[in-house]
């Protein structure tokens, strides 16, 4: 199949997701994420009043947006949008400035602590090149994460979008992410902890 | 009851010190040309004086500008990339077209005040003042164009940085002035020709402390109506980890007590006026730093 009748797209449904964690450390392992940094991981939020209570969980990782604002602030252009959607950062000619890193609204890039530019996940492009897929998606022991191409209508990310309710993280600044979450609970999604120096 | 947080992964700020202060340099550049251009571009001849001095600090400030900016990114040395593949509508591109262009008109626009040559000093001076305009109202768009930072995600910003920007390089001048003046053994008196020339200064920079004050208070009025992460970032400022930094050093004594012995009958003199100074200054460095840390202080998820 040709490249632009791909279009790579995430489903995740939290009411799946028991918050172990398992895709954070297989995408550390198969991308060799250094210390400090997480490319995915799953924020967890707890509400309600004993015994009514409920522990919700939320993967979090780069939406792939339609709309990218890291593309568009990128000075030297290091970050890119390839045909099937997957947002890139060209590590030769990231100059670390920092600036995609501030426009994002997701915070889900962050500056490699040794090499001092840019990363951020990347739908692990080489296995779904390879025909494989995301380690995250294959790490997950609840199956929460489902990947595929939005551009074909069979598909199991297309029938669940078509089908059921569905909503992604901070739709209002128009970046059009490519990240479905099924269940995804607002007053958890903005439950915010205090920014570490 | 309200949702309470487990675990998230914190991320650490993006731009911090050193582009607070590369914003604050800038603004002392573009501030010092403008007072540079008052006599030579506007025929403002009481000002004369001032030309040459100010012209030197507008370059000065310049050269120090963007070594904030070398020592923030990450990648140094890959700086040429920045001419080798342009993003037009990056603002960061905009600024390193316009921090190589504005230092050539500074230097064109020195030569022809050092060499007294009045009309090719009107000319670069007038041709010269868009790019101090635009040199600074750039980062002004680079904070702007975050649009899920509480408090940069305002069209007043770039207005804002330039109005700060004038009012931090009027009092940067009454300081290289006065101290010019010492250095001379000039009488700094209120007679005296250089201690009116000081004076007035002060009025221009206590009308300019008003409408920077003003700028600053719609803005946080705006922004705390709006709700949300501009309404947080208020909250920060006003109450929050920041508020001594913002209400304390910025609003109180860097703009309220400047403005009360600017305006007050009985301190128009030059020493009341080089305290204000300093304080204004001060509180325009804070109001750098206040800003860019109030957008990155609050986790975006």
């Amino acid at each position: 199949m040709a490249k632009n009748t791909i279009r790579w797209t995430m489903v995740i449904d939290t009411n799946r997701c028991i918050g172990c964690q398992s895709c954070s450390v297989a995408c550390k392992r198969e991308n060799d994420v250094p210390l400090g940094v997480f490319r995915t991981w799953v924020k967890s939020v707890e509400k309600g009043r004993f015994p009514y209570v409920r522990r919700g969980h939320i993967p979090i990782n780069c939406n792939q947006c339609e709309d990218p604002v890291c593309v568009s602030v990128c000075p030297v252009k290091a970050t890119y949008q390839r045909e099937d959607g997957i947002v890139l950062v060209d590590p030769h000619r990231c100059i670390g400035c920092q600036y995609c890193k501030a426009a994002c609204p997701y915070e889900v890039r962050h500056l490699h602590p040794q090499k001092k530019i840019i990363s951020k996940c990347y739908f692990c492009h080489h296995r779904l090149d390879a025909g494989q897929l995301p380690a995250c998606v294959e790490a997950c022991p609840t199956g929460a994460r489902i990947i595929g191409n939005g551009k074909d209508p069979a598909s199991e990310v297309s029938r669940i979008l078509a089908r059921r309710p569905v909503q992604v993280l901070k739709p209002e600044h128009g970046t059009e992410p490519q990240v479905f979450y099924e269940g995804l609970d607002g007053a958890m999604a903005e439950t915010r902890g205090r920014r570490v120096p | 009851m309200k949702p309470m947080l487990l675990y998230n992964v914190p991320h650490e700020a993006s731009f911090g010190t050193m582009i607070a202060l590369y914003i604050f340099f800038t603004g002392l550049s573009a501030g010092s040309f403008f007072i540079s251009t008052l006599s030579y571009g506007f025929g403002r001849v009481q000002y004369r004086a001032l030309s040459r001095p100010a012209i030197i600090m507008a370059t000065l400030m310049l050269l120090v500008a963007p070594m904030f900016l070398l020592l923030h990114v990450g990648k140094p040395l890959r700086s040429w990339h920045l001419f080798l593949f342009v993003n037009p509508g990056s603002p960061i591109t905009w600024g390193s077209f316009l921090l190589t262009s504005y230092p050539l008109f500074c230097l064109i626009y020195m030569a022809c005040v050092f060499q007294d040559k009045e009309k090719a000093a009107k000319r670069w001076g007038l041709i010269g003042i868009p790019f101090a305009v635009s040199v600074h109202a750039y980062t002004g768009f680079i904070l702007a164009f975050c649009s899920a930072r509480p408090l940069w995600n305002s069209s007043m910003i770039p207005l804002l940085f330039l109005v700060s920007a004038v009012v931090s390089g009027t009092a940067l001048m009454i300081l290289v002035f006065a101290a010019l003046c010492k250095w001379r053994g000039d009488a700094m008196d209120v007679s005296g020709e250089s201690g009116r020339l000081l004076l007035s200064l002060g009025r221009i920079l206590g009308w300019l402390l008003i409408l920077d004050l003003l700028m600053t208070g719609i803005d946080l009025l705006v922004a705390s109506a709006s709700g949300g992460e501009d309404g947080l970032g208020v909250q920060m400022l006003l109450t929050g980890e920041l508020a001594p930094y913002f209400v304390g050093i910025e609003i109180i004594l860097g703009k309220f007590v400047p403005l009360f012995i600017l305006f007050h009958p009985r301190l128009r003199r030059v020493g009341p006026l080089l305290v204000a100074s300093v304080l204004i200054v001060l509180g325009i460095l804070f109001m750098r730093l206040d800003l860019v840390h109030v957008g990155e202080m609050l986790p975006l998820l």
